[in-house]
């Protein structure tokens, strides 16, 4: 069975946008998570979603899923304090119901430009491989600094990819390396992170292109834009 | 005296065959390279403007120059074939006119979202430090892979950066890296790469928000997004 576990539990601080958590920020009418949770429910491979939402917005959430039609979501989870919290919550509602062998792919209800072929492509890898992290060649020089004043190194950038989603794993592999955490009170940035913190090896998937995460507000504007050129797309077959 | 030294050499590739170089693409009937000019022309600090630009090109930016009234541009030099290359002929024009120690904030002509005061940071920079490079944190975790298939190192974020421009220096510093570098026959991706292969020590300023670079078509959206974002914010101050 394939799973998408979908991280919906930040908040707006960076959005400027006071009420709304920038996952329910709506575009066209339509809030970014369902932009989101929609490829997963349209993709024949995804059996099912688990959602980690803010508590406060789990009703309105419901609301959401019945209006624009989503019927995959099992489980919906309360986030906790952190995104590394909140993906353990998810992983935790899933024991029992998950087995060890069940591919999890692990998602940012703020990354709605994502493809059918991206989903398909970790689930292939994680079955080639034991898992699969979706990265981007990085286009800009990266740098390293230890002091934050000056550059400590310039590593070569053709080895040097931007970590995206989903990242997926085994169930009972990401499971495993969250309750480890969880017994040595150590938080992670992502699941990447996490595995490599433990030592597991990690594979990669190219990123289709413009999966990019809303967390400002300039993200917000280039969504709409790009919505706004997709849709011209359509008409104008170009 | 300051220089702004701008690259304007490459081709539209990035954007697919048979488009316009993306330094010319038109937003509300002015190229992407006027925009970027534009700010080093009303910055009171730069007294010359130098634009290495695509050979083929060379006519018709002359005639945007004028249009637009940009006249700090002091020297029109063809490109080499890659932006290494472009940027040290840039540079080698500059011989005899330059002193060793004026200051050069070499910049992408298709980046034409900066400010005055990123320009005033370079330069105070580069007194206090002999070479500044611009830069923002990495907003995703940066991972490492010598083979495209496993990754090697999850870097800790906290430590990586993202270099962008502009990228300033002494002018003799800078020309004597880029001249060892011609003698020893070696191409770099950018200044902050070269310098590190010559341990030159730099500094690190923060760069301003949206400084984002248009090399693939989702860029051109992007700078129209947040373009549009920026009028609008004259308007209702938000």
């Amino acid at each position: 069975m394939n799973t998408a576990l979908v991280f919906a539990g930040g908040t707006g601080r960076r959005m400027n946008s006071r009420a709304i958590p920038k996952q329910f920020i709506e575009i066209h009418g339509k809030p970014i998570l369902i932009y989101t949770l929609e490829h997963f429910e349209y993709h024949e491979e995804i059996e099912n979603m688990v959602v980690v939402c803010l508590k406060d917005w789990i009703e309105r959430f419901k609301g959401h899923l019945h209006r624009f039609g989503i019927t995959k979501v099992t489980d919906i989870v309360p986030g906790g304090e952190t995104g590394h919290d909140s993906i353990y919550n998810g992983l935790l509602a899933m024991k029992g119901k998950a087995r060890p062998d069940d591919i999890v792919l692990i998602h940012d209800g703020v990354r709605p430009l994502i493809t059918d072929e991206l989903i398909s492509e970790n689930i292939r890898t994680v079955k080639k491989y034991g898992n699969a992290i979706t990265v981007e060649p990085s286009r800009e020089s990266v740098l390293i600094s230890n002091d934050s004043d000056f550059i400590s190194r310039v590593p070569k950038l053709s080895q040097m990819f931007v970590a995206k989603a989903p990242q997926s794993f085994y169930y009972s592999d990401i499971m495993d390396v969250y309750d480890r955490a969880r017994s040595e009170g150590f938080k992670s940035i992502d699941s990447a992170h996490l595995m490599n913190t433990y030592g597991k090896d990690l594979y990669m998937v190219k990123s289709s292109r413009n999966n990019i995460k809303i967390t400002e507000p300039a993200d917000y504007y280039l969504f709409r834009e790009l919505c706004k050129a997709s849709e011209s797309q359509q008409v104008f077959g170009i | 005296m300051t220089y702004a030294l701008i690259f304007a050499g490459g081709t539209g590739y990035g954007l697919g065959p048979g488009s316009k170089p993306k330094q010319f693409l038109e937003l509300y009937g002015k190229p992407v390279i006027i925009y970027t000019l534009e700010h080093f022309e009303n910055h009171k600090d730069i007294d010359e403007i130098v634009v290495v630009c695509l050979e083929s090109h060379i006519a018709e930016l002359k005639r945007l120059l004028e249009r637009f009234g940009i006249t700090k541009v002091s020297l029109v030099v063809p490109g080499g074939k890659t932006g290494h290359d472009s940027i040290y002929l840039g540079l080698a024009a500059m011989k005899g006119r330059a002193k060793d120690d004026d200051i050069v904030l070499i910049h992408d002509g298709v980046r034409p979202l900066i400010t005055e005061e990123l320009i005033s940071e370079n330069m105070e920079a580069v007194k206090k430090y002999g070479a500044a490079i611009t830069v923002e944190p990495a907003r995703e975790s940066v991972v490492q892979s010598d083979d495209w298939t496993k990754i090697s190192d999850v870097t800790n974020r906290n430590h990586v950066y993202i270099a962008k421009a502009p990228q300033s220096f002494y002018y003799k510093l800078i020309l004597d890296a880029y001249e060892r570098a011609n003698m020893e026959n070696r191409k770099t991706i950018d200044s902050a790469q070269l310098c590190s292969l010559y341990d030159i020590p730099m500094y690190m300023v923060r760069s301003s928000k949206n400084n984002i670079k248009i090399s693939v078509p989702e860029d051109y959206y992007m700078f129209k997004a947040l373009y549009e974002a920026m009028e609008n914010q004259q308007i209702f101050g938000i």
